[in-house]
């Protein structure tokens, strides 16, 4: 932190109820220039309200907020701008329609100055090179070409445009490749050298650790501890007082073996363009199997196709043994499939039923007479409630809009399994959840697999879907790759698998480089248990080749099974008379994050030492020191 | 169970019924003439063709939609029954106009819920051309050759009731009782509240928003059959204006536009409301202009007290 500092912002017992529930309760927080400072806390803890809050979003129903020394009262939006109070949230709110340099100067447009158009065009070019990126991002292309790091960017760019001194990253790196994450860091990293002051919001605990200065921690709407310095935390005093109380294992349960137990839901080459491009799986009976993505990813679109909201254009699916091809919700329904969609709100809850009647909903679509039948579901739903740990006593209340996240998503369960169906699709089933109620449905969930449900699981909350499936099959521009048993990968590897096809230019830069040097062909692989997945790969040698991109294939298979199996970091001769050469990456914690593999053509040599030199330095140009090269020799660990 | 099915709409409906109550009161102190049994035998009869219109409409509504076709489609079904009744006996020519009644809205309803265009649009256009075919059809005259039998659809009488006010009772015990107690009916309601959520849950959104369109064309052939029967002639231009007081007898009795929310019951009180507050007029000797104004007071002011005492702010 720079040495004068000023305080920027202070927030003193902010309050907001959404009717009876509190989503925030007497928040402390302050914000100094030249800091980032971390809002921390588990999912519904009240981080985007309080980020909300201080944008003026919404207003907050008590307390006090002051900004730059004098009382912030802010009734929309627009008196935070002016303020001097810029966010950037999870979902981009980009015009897509609009040029970059457009949607940079927006808000000018909702002023009353008019400046000209080449003034305002300068104003948004300069705000790009600020942030380092002048000449990667055109700024007359409309915003819907862009990546979603650079989408961001964009948003951040406005902000600095605007000159606002406090900036609110609301989850920024959810979407991005931990490339993408790694520079955007750096961008943070110059708007507080700036003297600027950045509020980031996030969950995960490295990114806070490596970025942070302050950390203000928010457990069920409270700020539990205000303004603490990250330096004098460690990571299981953080999560310690995220949660409450010890965080409880998160994946020592035996995962069951259910490779034996009949398939339940077989999806075979799906497409549903353009999202669901080509997806490939199977789930067991009683199996977990965790669907990892990222936003845009195509996951929940695979899980409308799944449920007939989207025409299946090819493809085969099995469900239950019989073919499956929906043409609408009710066919899924009445075929045995149960689904909790994502969004509660638009896409669950009916406002204007009771809380039992929300739950019966699935039952009045699948009535074939004309008599409604309620009554004959009052035991299952009883029983339900109480497996899951809803107060029977609150089924009737007269609306699902008072409850909590927790007990809304806990009545949606129960809608979801009141026609007791065998495959069950959960679309972020803990978004919005308090961590109490999500270890109920974790628990809940578990029981159910362990009674023989087959469960297909959408989260992008990697840490719960590790800890919660038995396997995860990871999917990325609409294409699922292959299938990881999910004791065998951590959260950082499962993020670069699920990195969109367009993160990996600069992989692509710096293998193309080695393949071009010295003639051969170079990848970038990752071992999961037995079996080899290759991100990427460039170049072209005679004889065997490396596997193709995004498939996982066993590793013994492969074309650099001996590199594979010695893995020394040395020079093997592989089948075919071809050699290979494996070096090992790792990021700056010392974490894996793959291996460059190199193979030759047959009869041609490899000079381990040339091409280690060359690839650690186009490592340190590519991927600005974020990642390196392992050192090489007999005692190289295997990953994982 | 019956009673959380019911739990917000009876709230609703006790506050109708007690405004209802609170302005017959009002009436009766004002006007001795008010609470006389041929009074109420007017009031029973005024409220027979808004009353049945105000149901169907009461449907659309539930939807989140709106029908602005029913004064017109009265006007055409009208014409088609004095035209059929020339052809055929009395049953199959009420069958004919219901029929086509319903067929109106079967192209309403579905230009609504499959091609996706607003419902406040597709009425409005249905509006235009029923009334046009209308007076294409009738070659601009009143239909009088009318069989005098019909008029027992009125004027017959049942337990002291006539016919017209029991065809009324029967037709809102019929819709409460499909609005509340069976699968169609629930389905209306949670489309209306939640569209995407209905879909996702299996329910056949597309179905049951071409339904209510159905529903109300039928119903407007049912309520001009009785004005034919009433006055023994049918004008095509029967029914003109009656999409505002069928709207505003729904609006009244706690609907929301938005769709979701409002009840059968809650209907009937606004139609009550309605004809109690035009009928006090005329007893009271206030000029028709300033009627105008009174009705539209009172509208505004239900709706307002309604979202006052519900207090729930919509989504939309």
């Amino acid at each position: 932190m720079s040495a004068p500092q000023e305080i920027l912002l202070t927030a003193d017992g902010i309050s907001k109820a959404f009717g009876s529930f509190y989503a925030l309760k007497g928040v402390e927080f302050e914000l100094a220039s030249g800091e980032i400072h971390a809002l921390f806390g588990a999912n519904g803890a009240g981080k985007s309200t309080l980020a909300k809050v201080i944008c003026g979003h919404i207003a907050p129903t008590a307390g006090t907020l002051r900004a730059f020394g004098k009382p912030a009262c802010f009734n929309r939006p627009r008196d935070a701008m002016d303020a001097g109070i810029g966010i950037v949230t999870q979902e981009t709110s980009l015009a897509g329609d609009l040029s970059v340099w457009e949607n940079i100067i927006l808000p000018v447009y909702g002023s009353r100055s008019k400046p000209s158009q080449s003034v305002l065009r300068k104003t948004a070019k300069d705000a790009i090179a600020r942030l380092g990126f002048a000449g990667e991002i055109d700024i007359e292309r409309s915003c819907e070409d862009l990546s979603a790091a650079h989408r961001q960017l964009v948003e951040i760019a406005r902000i600095v445009a605007l000159g606002s001194r406090i900036i609110i990253l609301d989850e920024p790196t959810a979407a991005l490749s931990p490339g993408e994450s790694a520079r955007l860091f750096k961008v943070m990293d110059a708007l507080r050298a700036e003297g600027r002051g950045l509020i980031f919001v996030s969950h995960r605990l490295e990114e806070i650790f490596a970025m942070t200065d302050r950390i203000t921690i928010l457990r069920d709407g409270a700020s539990v501890k205000s303004n603490l310095t990250t330096a004098d935390l460690t990571q299981p005093e953080l999560i310690h007082l995220m949660v409450g109380r010890e965080v409880e294992q998160l994946s020592p349960e035996e995962i069951p073996d259910t490779s034996g137990a009949p398939i339940q839901l077989s999806l075979k080459d799906i497409r549903s363009a353009p999202e669901v491009r080509l997806v490939s799986l199977d789930v067991h009976e009683g199996e977990i199997v965790g669907l990892g993505g990222l936003v845009g990813s195509g996951r929940s679109e695979l899980a409308e196709t799944l449920l007939g909201l989207r025409t299946l254009q090819s493809g085969n699916i099995t469900l239950l043994g019989k073919e499956y091809r929906p043409s609408n919700p009710r066919d899924a329904l009445i075929a045995g499939m149960g689904f909790l969609p994502e969004d509660r709100r638009r896409q669950s809850i009916v406002p204007d039923f009771s809380v039992r009647e929300n739950i019966l909903l699935s039952h009045l679509s699948q009535l074939s007479g004309h008599r409604l039948r309620y009554r004959t579901r009052n035991t299952r739903i009883d029983e339900l409630a109480d497996m899951i740990g809803l107060d029977r006593a609150r089924l009737d209340d007269s609306s699902l809009l008072n409850f909590s996240g927790g007990m809304q998503q806990k009545a949606l369960v129960i809608r979801a399994l009141l026609l007791n169906p065998r495959v069950l699709v959960l679309d972020e089933p803990t978004k919005g959840v308090d961590v109490g109620a999500r270890a109920t449905i974790y628990t809940f969930l578990r029981r159910l697999a362990s009674e023989g449900i087959a469960i297909l699981l959408i989260s992008s909350d990697f840490e719960e879907l590790l800890a919660l499936s038995h396997r995860i099959v990871p999917i990325s521009d609409g294409r699922t790759i292959g299938t990881v048993p999910a004791g065998e990968i951590n959260e950082e590897q499962l993020t670069l698998i699920c990195a969109p096809r367009s993160s990996h230019e600069h992989q692509n830069a710096l293998l193309s480089r080695l393949a071009e040097q010295f003639g051969v062909q170079a990848g970038w692989v990752m071992t999961a248990g037995r079996q080899l997945l290759c991100l990427t790969r460039q170049g072209a040698v005679e004889g065997a080749s490396l596997p193709d991109p995004g498939l996982v294939a066993p590793a013994e298979d492969a074309a650099i099974a001996t590199a594979l199996a010695r893995d020394t970091g040395h020079v093997c001769d592989e089948a075919g008379g071809q050699q290979s050469l494996l070096m090992v990456i790792e990021n700056q914690r010392g974490i894996g994050m793959g291996s460059i593999a190199i193979l030759s053509g047959p009869g041609k040599s490899l000079d381990p030492a040339a091409i280690r030199e060359a690839a650690a330095q186009s490592l340190s140009v590519f991927e600005e020191g974020q990642l390196r090269l392992r050192d090489a020799g007999p005692t190289t660990e295997r990953e994982q | 169970m019956k009673q959380t099915l019911t739990r917000f709409s009876s709230v609703l409906e006790i506050r109708m019924a007690g405004l209802t109550l609170l302005i017959a009161i009002a009436l009766s102190l004002a006007s001795p003439y008010f609470l006389t049994a041929s009074n109420l035998y007017n009031l029973m009869d005024q409220s027979v063709v808004v009353g049945i219109v105000a149901i169907g409409m009461t449907f659309v509504i539930l939807t989140g939609g709106i029908d602005l076709s029913v004064g017109s489609v009265m006007g055409l079904t009208g014409i088609l029954l004095g035209l059929a009744l020339r052809e055929f006996p009395i049953p199959i020519a009420i069958f004919l106009a219901i029929t086509s009644g319903a067929f109106i809205g079967a192209i309403s309803g579905t230009l609504v819920s499959i091609f996706g265009l607003a419902p406040f649009v597709v009425t409005l256009g249905a509006m235009a051309i029923c009334r046009s075919l209308a007076y294409v059809v009738s070659g601009q005259r009143t239909i009088s050759d009318l069989p005098a039998s019909l008029e027992r659809l009125v004027y017959d009488s049942f337990l002291g009731l006539q016919m017209n006010v029991i065809i009324l009772i029967l037709l809102y015990v019929l819709a409460w009782i499909y609005l509340s107690r069976m699968k169609g009916g629930r389905t209306i309601y949670a489309v209306g509240s939640n569209k995407e959520a209905a879909r996702i849950s299996g329910l056949n959104v597309q179905f049951y928003t071409i339904l209510p369109y159905i529903v109300s064309g039928a119903l407007c052939a049912i309520a001009v059959t009785l004005i034919a029967a009433q006055i023994g002639s049918i004008d095509p231009l029967a029914g003109n204006g009656m999409e505002l007081d069928a709207i505003a007898a729904v609006v009244i009795g706690g609907a929301s536009l938005f769709g979701g929310r409002g009840s059968i019951v809650g209907t009937l009180f606004g139609v009550l409301i309605m004809v109690m507050v035009r009928n006090g007029m005329n007893l009271l000797g206030v000029s028709p202009f300033w009627q105008g104004t009174a009705i539209g007071t009172i509208i505004i002011a239900a709706v307002l007290v309604e979202s006052l005492l519900s207090g729930r702010s919509r989504r939309k």
